[in-house]
């Protein structure tokens, strides 16, 4: 039996009016500048053209290109914080300074939330405040919080794809949900 | 041994908990069951993992969503794409070497 080619049996003529807006909302929502979402979803579809023979057909297409989508904002944000802002010594420091005394007794106590989260979970206004304040994030802390919380990846394997240490990626999420914590407050509880 | 809150905050961002020995367990978690501060400080991180979880779904609706509100592709993008992906199932693979 002939082979069926690939580009005729995944349509890959289709891609772009299939999957291109999905791709560009996905991309979008990781990495903010539309500019860098648009260029990311077309290395995408080129690094999909490429490896099409490697493609199995066992995954949806869409989410297939998804996954390779989501390694390149991974690879984007890895490469455009040039390095790990602060050496490990440092953010032990920073721990101990911002979060703990010597003796491990925390300086703050967390606050109160100043709106009953249960009860926002509930309204859609409220995603559309959660996903603004998640947009205000810097690249790498946004990126790290999805990681973390929203895929539920293991912290060494964030750590592993972020290239930085357990404990910068333990002050960047600290960091992530203070200021989300803040953002969602002044949006939601003002409303 | 007994665990300082920064420990405990320590193993539960870290998400290693897992790891520890079962005494370890216990006494973690009777740490932030008897400490204000870290019972607070577990309950906030737990309401972030509840919100992130619903925020999963909601971003997914969006994500398939066509309604034109929601962000996509302008027509001069689309176009240079349909293009750029033309051109590259037209040109042949590279020999590898």
């Amino acid at each position: 039996m002939p082979e069926t080619d690939p580009h005729e049996k995944y349509e890959t003529h289709l891609w772009v009016e299939k999957y291109g807006d999905y791709l560009y909302r996905f991309a979008l929502m990781r990495l903010r500048d539309p500019q860098v979402a648009e260029d990311t979803v077309q290395e995408t579809f080129l690094a999909a053209l490429k490896n099409l023979h490697q493609f199995d057909g066992r995954v949806d297409v869409k989410y297939w290109l998804r996954g390779i989508l989501r390694n390149k904002t991974v690879d984007y944000v890895r490469k455009s914080v040039r390095r790990q802002e602060l050496q490990d010594e440092q953010v032990q420091e920073v721990v101990g300074q911002l979060l703990f005394k010597t003796s491990g007794i925390p300086t703050t106590r967390p606050k109160d939330w100043a709106f009953d989260p249960d009860a926002a979970f509930a309204q859609e206004e409220f995603w559309e405040a959660f996903q603004t304040c998640l947009k205000g994030l810097p690249d790498q802390m946004r990126l790290a919080f999805y990681m973390k919380m929203v895929e539920e990846k293991d912290t060494e394997e964030i750590c592993k794809e972020l290239d930085i240490t357990d404990n910068y990626l333990w002050v960047t999420l600290h960091r992530a949900r203070g200021q989300l914590k803040t953002c969602l407050e002044s949006k939601w509880s003002a409303s | 041994m007994f665990f300082t809150c920064k420990q405990v905050s320590n193993h539960l961002s870290k998400a290693d908990y897992d790891k520890l020995s079962p005494f370890s367990k216990f006494t973690l978690k009777f740490h932030v069951w008897i400490c204000p501060v870290c019972g607070k400080y577990n309950r906030q991180v737990m309401k972030f993992q509840d919100m992130a979880r619903i925020y999963r779904k909601k971003e997914e609706e969006l994500l398939e969503s066509n309604d034109p509100k929601n962000p996509h592709l302008g027509d001069a993008t689309r176009r240079r794409l349909e293009e750029t992906l033309e051109n590259a199932r037209n040109t042949p693979p590279k020999p590898e070497h």
